[in-house]
């Protein structure tokens, strides 16, 4: 009797002492040495201060182009085009500071084509404007592929034909007319303009929406999984950019203004705005937007990488600056500034492929060749 | 193992890793074995599930024995991405098991055939098996006795930082200290465990230790089977009867529970020794005694590699970095484009590593300097084939080794195609790192798609 009662003493007092020290390392949580900084308190900061107000100015942007392009058919003059041409380049530049950020509702609701597809293809554009019919509702564009519709057929229609590019029309031809002359011509780029704007106000409304299951919270609460995917889409939207444009325009074969359609933006002369647009959009990502950032991850743990990457985010960044043209004719007369915005790109590709992952534990994908 | 391979065809690995790549890199002197083709090859896995029930039940003991070890080996000699440590382990185990009576008690076989049972085997069985798991413990322990494990609490750091987000033990692990803690406590561990588990005073503190360890690797590293076959290797350090003991406890219980029925009776008399022939040392002693001593050479000789050899840093030129229980210590990631040149043509290209790998592949090969080379020469074939019968292929090859700044991994101006020299992977030490990347050697070149 007396030894079941000493073993049970014993057992009371052996999990009391392991309730009390349970107890102290809950009640004691170590006190973190950046008070302000979480993996959480980070992404919900890139999600509020990045994401959001890019989609909020995408929907803008957009739903301005879509407005533009309704007055320019009600009335059709250079100026109203000029209008239209801005603020498509606008909507451009929000797209495109996204674009390293492909995923969630973007993603989900299979709109990345919409903002991101460059390769229309104009002969079935035209085919599409000269049939009288049918009528360019909602249901006829979702029947339509990625190379019809988007921010690119956009391009395609509101500026002018350059002539003599595969795939299109021979005779060069200035955009103003071909849409003053064709009432269906103008229709259909009102309705392309309309689908984006509806598209884009719907991404602005998922990333903005509150709640456990909105795309914002899901960001933020998606931990060391979110940064996998985050870490992932910068590098990958850093190897499109080195890789698709820059380094695609300097190996053209001449002459080079036979190929111009192989070179992105360059019907609107936004070919290096979209790149350099890329790479200030992962600046975004990596800085914070005065917020908290990658760069305040990376430079807990490892202050010499952060300031590696930050340097050579902004080297990258002023050399592709200083190409100063569109990359179409820098390929000709400014060929050595884009060989160093080349250089400096893939020594910041190479940092965000091996340096950045291994001082995050993050684990990288190789999506080499996989183009956008 | 049967519930890994079971895991194994459940998470697809067999698709991913053996058939969908178009190129495997082979061991030297491997290069014959290829995967069997898409079905039989998941027919494979199940057959090696099958044959690890079979080694665990005893039935048809040696030869499940054999056919396992020989299937396993196949798996893990087709491709050299595929090597895990503990995919060795486990190799080395099934290769011992064809040799060691494991199935003279409790055995199918033995309930089958009596003669075979036996109620003890030669010490120097279970003393080999020890000295299997002491071996991974005390290289694993002495390949972290080095300035990045010891004085910067790498890649501890980097991997805990990345489980932050658990709850309750999530904001510790971004605490430097804990990293620092949990490095030398893991190297200390590594070291000790086995003369702790080998002393009786000490073994059921240190038995609990090796739980506690390992299911907490378990739970903040994804590591797979490993804790779990460690684990269960270490009751090889307990005493040999404990089973037996085990049992007794059991039928002890069951009595209780059950006021004395049969089930207690039938476990009871499982645990009671049989009154059998004692096994007698092998049947040509000389033999197995030199069987046993090159077995154990090797063991200690292949890990030893790194530091007889003076070859560097394993975990940066990998040399001496396979087959030598250098467990945990390196978080490595690596970069590396292809770029090929006929000289005779002037014909120069980038060559996309995805055209012959996967990217599970590629993220391997891209921190391994002799797999950069063997697809550089299979590169090179496939060219010389395409009409470049003299093309060199180069490599820029950037790795960063836990959490330093990235440095070139193998000299840019190497033909990898060509014949081997000596200094052709860049060392750790003597490269300066600077703010600025080392710029590739050719830019740019038409990327072959």
């Amino acid at each position: 009797m007396n030894r079941s009662f000493s073993l049970l003493r014993s057992a009371w007092a052996v999990a009391s002492i392991s309730l009390v020290l349970t107890a102290q390392c809950l009640s004691a949580q170590p006190a973190p040495s950046d008070k302000n900084f979480s993996r959480e308190a980070m992404l919900r900061s890139l999600a509020q201060k990045v994401i959001v107000p890019g989609y909020a100015s995408l929907a803008g942007n957009c739903r301005a182009l879509a407005d533009d392009i309704e007055q320019f058919n009600a009335t059709p003059t250079q100026d109203s085009l000029d209008r239209a041409h801005g603020h498509w380049k606008a909507a451009l530049e929000a797209a495109d500071s996204l674009r390293c950020y492909q995923t969630g509702p973007v993603a989900d609701r299979q709109f990345i084509s919409t903002f991101n597809y460059w390769q229309t293809i104009p002969s079935r554009i035209e085919g599409i404007v000269r049939k009288p019919l049918p009528a360019f509702d909602q249901a006829f564009l979702d029947n339509e592929g990625a190379t019809v519709k988007g921010l690119y057929a956009i391009e395609y229609l509101l500026f002018d034909r350059r002539g003599g590019q595969p795939g299109e029309p021979p005779e060069a031809a200035k955009a103003l007319e071909l849409l003053s002359a064709s009432p269906r011509r103008r229709e259909y780029l009102a309705a392309l303009a309309r689908d984006v704007a509806d598209k884009a106000a719907q991404l602005s409304k998922d990333w903005s929406a509150t709640g456990l299951q909105s795309a914002a919270e899901k960001f933020a609460a998606g931990g060391q999984a979110s940064l996998n995917l985050l870490v992932n889409q910068l590098t990958q939207s850093l190897e499109t950019t080195l890789q698709n444009h820059l380094n695609f325009a300097l190996a053209l074969p001449t002459p080079v203004d036979r190929q111009l359609n192989r070179i992105k933006g360059s019907r609107s002369g936004t070919s290096l705005q979209s790149v350099v647009v890329a790479l200030e959009g992962v600046d975004k990502f990596y800085r914070g937007e005065h917020g908290l950032g990658l760069h305040d991850s990376l430079n807990r743990v490892n202050p010499a990488v952060a300031t590696r990457v930050q340097d050579k985010l902004t080297a990258a960044i002023a050399a592709a600056r200083s190409i100063g043209e569109p990359l179409e004719r820098a390929v000709v007369d400014k060929r050595a500034a884009l060989e160093t915005a080349v250089k400096e790109a893939h020594d910041l590709e190479v940092l965000f492929k091996v340096d950045l992952p291994s001082a995050l534990g993050v684990t990288i994908t190789f999506t080499s060749g996989d183009g956008d | 193992m049967a519930a890994g391979m079971i895991r194994f065809l459940a998470k697809g690995w067999v698709t991913e890793i053996y058939l969908r790549p178009r190129f495997h890199f082979p061991y030297t002197g491997f290069e014959w074995i290829h995967p069997w083709p898409d079905a039989w090859m998941h027919i494979h896995f199940v057959l090696l599930s099958v044959l690890a029930l079979m080694l665990a039940v005893g039935f048809c003991y040696r030869a499940a024995a054999i056919l396992f070890s020989l299937g396993f080996a196949y798996v893990e000699l087709i491709d050299q991405t595929a090597y895990l440590n503990h995919y060795y382990l486990v190799s080395l185990f099934s290769g011992l098991l064809i040799f060691l009576p494991a199935h003279r008690a409790w055995s199918v076989d033995a309930w089958r055939k009596p003669s075979l049972e036996r109620d003890a085997v030669p010490a120097c069985v279970l003393h080999l098996l020890r000295f299997q798991i002491a071996v991974v413990y005390v290289f694993a322990g002495l390949a972290k006795l080095n300035s990045d494990w010891l004085l910067r609490a790498e890649p501890l750091r980097i991997w805990l930082a990345a489980r932050s987000d658990l709850v309750l033990a999530g904001p510790w692990l971004q605490e430097e200290w804990v990293a620092y803690a949990g490095s030398w406590f893991g190297a200390l561990y590594d070291l000790t465990i086995v003369f702790f588990l080998l002393r009786r005073r000490t073994r059921p503190a240190a038995f609990l230790a090796v739980i506690v360890f390992h299911v907490a690797t378990w739970m903040l590293f994804n590591i797979g089977m490993f804790p779990w076959i460690m684990i269960a290797s270490s009751t090889l350090f307990l005493a040999p009867d404990w089973p037996r003991r085990f049992l007794s406890a059991c039928a002890v219980i069951t009595r209780r529970l059950t006021s004395g029925g049969r089930w207690s009776h039938r476990i009871g008399a499982l645990a009671r020794p049989v009154a059998c022939p004692r096994m007698t040392v092998l049947r040509r002693p000389q033999l197995a005694a030199a069987l046993l001593v090159a077995y154990v050479a090797v063991q200690v000789l292949l890990p030893l590699r790194p530091y007889l050899l003076n070859t560097g840093y394993p975990a940066w030129s990998y040399r001496g970095f396979n087959c030598a229980w250098q467990v945990m210590v390196a978080e490595k990631t690596g970069y590396v484009e292809f770029h090929a040149r006929d000289p005779d043509t002037g014909w120069s290209a980038r060559v996309q590593a995805s055209r012959y790998v996967s990217p599970r592949q590629e993220t391997l090969m891209a921190q391994d300097p002799f797999l950069i080379r063997e697809l550089a020469r299979h590169i090179a074939q496939d060219l010389q084939a395409q009409g470049h019968p003299r093309v060199e292929v180069f490599a820029d090859a950037f790795a960063a080794l836990n959490g330093n700044p990235s440095r070139r991994l193998i000299d840019p101006n190497v033909n990898l195609a060509g014949e081997a020299s000596s200094d052709w992977i860049l060392p750790w030490v003597t490269q300066v790192t600077t703010n600025s990347v080392a710029t590739s050697r050719s830019v740019p070149t038409i990327v072959e798609k």
